[in-house]
């Protein structure tokens, strides 16, 4: 199986402190791949290295069997990578939900009347198309979290990067968000602490602790 | 949601205010306002109490100006303030701030500071509800506001605590414009569409315009 990601031995140091050490792991082409671990063990960090926000102090992280020595680096991947942030009000760029939705394709270039288009197919599948004209600030926790996923489908990206997806959501909206999730066949790296909500998604299961992480 | 154009909202907030703000005040300037009450009226008591604590402040201005024995002209700046803080209100009364923003880009404001306006916007909203819940917290934790040593610590802390979060926002939008592709434009759909009362709007401020010009 290709790998999509490859991390080689990342270490993680914020302000003088050892976040983790050592943690090495793979992600195949399409595997859905969870990442559990305590407050403050560095779930976050170690996706925000992946997305290629912030850089590792020691190892090796690879996308696509090509090293990525610099942020820079990524630039070249980044309409393959999808992240979806913890805090998803960090994430809109734009008032309305298909504004929102249509931003990533409009930005690169793509016709108003086909992005347009495109956002509502997505919204379709996503099943909130009747938000389409909402402003997004509006909208309670759950649909912010599908219009989020949706700005980031819309580019077709190969990995995607979720950080606690179902983070104070509801049961209906953490089910949702699990059919939706369950439904797309992309590499995946899914952080969370919520263990019930992870095993309905993937049985590759890693437990990320100061020393690296463990397959559970 | 408001039953006006953003783009028409913007012009006449901006041509009334002028007009009115440098001529003497005439019967005619109050068409405008009237026909905007008359549209707004479900709005109209909200409004009015927004204006009632504004009075607080323009009245000051119509004392100092009446105690120096300038009692026309101090009526007549009174009158004027009124009438243009009123006007406003009521145009923007279902404004959620975007619409502005939706406006400056129908009116092809450049694109960089169209950006700039919204992101202004989205971290003051942010920050007020960070600023919201602070006080809830501070009310749920028996903190009662008073002038001792104790409060302006914790009005230091708060303080400190929004600057530390609104440095956390920046970055993390910044982080947004990274991973999303943002080259200084966001993009939006332009509503062109002109109402009925959009185009008697535009007519009422036209109006008072050409009485003021001619």
């Amino acid at each position: 199986m290709s790998c999509s990601i490859n991390l080689k031995a990342v270490s993680y140091t914020n302000c003088s402190k050892e976040i983790f050490c050592d943690v090495t792991f793979n992600v195949g082409h399409e595997e859905k791949v969870a990442i559990i671990g305590a407050n403050g063990s560095g779930k976050s960090s170690l996706l925000k290295i992946i997305a290629g926000l912030i850089l590792p102090s020691q190892g090796g992280v690879f996308l696509f069997h090509n090293e990525m020595k610099s942020l820079k680096d990524f630039r070249t991947f980044r309409s393959d990578l999808g992240y979806l942030p913890q805090e998803v009000n960090d994430h809109f760029l734009c008032p309305t939900v298909i504004e929102d939705v249509m931003f990533a394709l409009r930005a690169k270039g793509e016709n108003k009347d086909d992005s347009y288009r495109k956002a509502c197919e997505i919204l379709e599948q996503l099943g909130i198309l009747h938000l389409e004209n909402r402003i997004i600030y509006e909208l309670s926790g759950g649909e912010q979290k599908i219009v989020a996923l949706a700005g980031i489908l819309i580019t077709k990206p190969k990995i995607l990067l979720l950080d606690e997806p179902t983070n104070a959501l509801d049961e209906d909206a953490e089910n949702r968000i699990i059919d939706i999730l369950n439904s797309i066949k992309k590499s995946m790296v899914i952080v969370s602490h919520h263990k019930a909500f992870i095993d309905k998604l993937t049985p590759t299961i890693y437990k990320l602790n100061a020393h690296g992480l463990n397959k559970i | 949601m408001s039953r006006f154009n953003a783009s028409v909202l913007l012009i006449c907030a901006f041509v009334y205010s002028i007009f009115i703000s440098f001529n003497q005040i005439e019967l005619l300037f109050f068409v405008p306002v009237v026909f905007l009450m008359l549209c707004e009226y479900k709005m109209l008591f909200k409004v009015l109490k927004k204006l009632l604590f504004l009075n607080f402040f323009i009245v000051m201005i119509f004392l100092v100006l009446a105690l120096q024995g300038n009692m026309e002209e101090a009526v007549n700046i009174y009158i004027r303030t009124n009438l243009i803080i009123l006007f406003n209100l009521l145009l923007f009364s279902h404004s959620n701030g975007f619409d502005i923003v939706r406006a400056l880009n129908e009116l092809r404001f450049p694109t960089q500071f169209v950006s700039s306006v919204y992101f202004t916007l989205k971290m003051i909203q942010t920050l007020n509800e960070e600023f919201i819940r602070i006080k809830h917290t501070l009310k749920a934790r028996g903190f009662r506001s008073g002038t001792s040593m104790f409060a302006y610590e914790t009005y230091g802390n708060l303080f400190g605590h929004i600057f530390v979060k609104s440095i956390r926002k920046s970055n993390a939008l910044k982080d947004s414009f990274e991973l999303r592709g943002f080259h200084g434009r966001i993009y939006l759909i332009n509503n062109n569409k002109l109402s009925i009362y959009d185009a008697i709007l535009l007519l009422v401020v036209n109006l008072v315009v050409l009485k003021v010009v001619v």
